[in-house]
């Protein structure tokens, strides 16, 4: 029974796996910032391209990484205001330094340290976890999670065919959502605008002689109106098909 | 060594691999350029998915 049994086992032993994905994190937060003079930086920012159970295995460990790093945000701006703009080993860094500000300074800062510790045990880079903190936890402060998206990429890749996708983090080419109401009726081509004029004249005639009989007067306009309406929806569905 | 004993038929095999058909894998057409495509992919000519360009194609 494989009851409960979560994650993909990709082929590799725990260690061999761990450290595959450790480096796919760190791999994809380095490329947030390009290096524009380096020969070899990646096409597109914030993205790479690999399998796409791979992706969907490195998925949760880059999101809870970005969670991780929102999480320090706070406590750097608590520290902020214990802080000194003074040069390092000057005079009066010196003082700053040996005061009583440093101490809450570096108390209000712990939290946060020890967080860029855990993400550094984690991606083993020093520039990454610097984008991580500096970058990406102001750009997704006010995302409640779902920082990352993955796409199917139609290549297969050359060797084994496995299925491609990329994985990359959302804020940039993000889907444009369309208004669903308004252009369901608009596809009105050529050939339907001649029929459905005559189309609505029957119906509209149709209710007119129903409302008369009724003797409804104040609705019967209303009530046309609808009439012609669901006529011109049951034209559009139609064409649809 | 193992060895079969008899001679498998035209009918047995050809019985046996009537379960082996493969199908054709349906595919999509590009809103965008009309490249047909698998479905939820992107589109491999012009790089366009889901309304909007994901991976910018040289030309
Ligand atoms: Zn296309």
């Amino acid at each position: 029974m494989r009851h409960r049994l979560r994650g993909r086992k990709l082929g590799r032993s725990h260690s061999h796996r761990k450290a595959m994905l450790n480096n796919m994190a760190a791999s994809l937060i380095r490329t947030v910032r390009i290096d524009e003079d380096d020969p070899g930086r990646p096409r597109t920012p914030g993205r790479i391209v690999t399998t796409v159970p791979k992706a969907k295995e490195l998925r949760p460990m880059v999101e809870k990484l970005i969670t991780l790093a929102k999480k320090a945000r706070p406590h750097e701006e608590r520290a902020e205001e214990f802080a000194t703009t003074a040069e390092r080993n000057t005079s009066e860094w010196k003082s700053w330094r040996e005061s009583d500000q440093w101490q809450q300074w570096a108390a209000a800062r712990a939290p946060a340290v020890a967080a860029r510790r855990r993400a550094f045990s984690i991606l083993r880079d020093d520039e990454a976890v610097d984008i991580l903190f500096d970058e990406l936890a102001d750009r997704f402060i006010d995302r409640p999670g779902g920082y990352t998206r993955i796409v199917r990429i139609a290549a297969r890749r050359l060797g084994d065919a496995g299925e491609q996708a990329l994985i990359e983090f959302v804020g940039e080419r993000d889907r444009v959502r369309r208004q669903s109401a308004a252009p369901a009726v608009v596809p009105t081509s050529a050939d339907e605008s001649e029929e459905e004029p005559a189309a609505e004249d029957q119906a509209a005639a149709d209710d007119n002689e129903e409302m008369s009989r009724d003797e409804t007067a104040p609705e019967a306009e209303s009530a046309e109106e609808g009439a012609v309406a669901e006529s011109a929806d049951e034209e559009t569905e139609e064409t649809k098909d | 060594m193992a060895v079969p004993k008899r001679k498998i038929s035209r009918t047995r095999g050809r019985k046996r691999r009537s379960h082996n058909a493969v199908t054709p894998i349906k595919l999509q057409f590009c809103p965008q350029c009309g490249t047909a495509k698998p479905s939820h992919v992107i589109c491999p000519n012009c790089g366009h998915y889901q309304g909007r360009t994901l991976v910018e194609t040289e030309d």
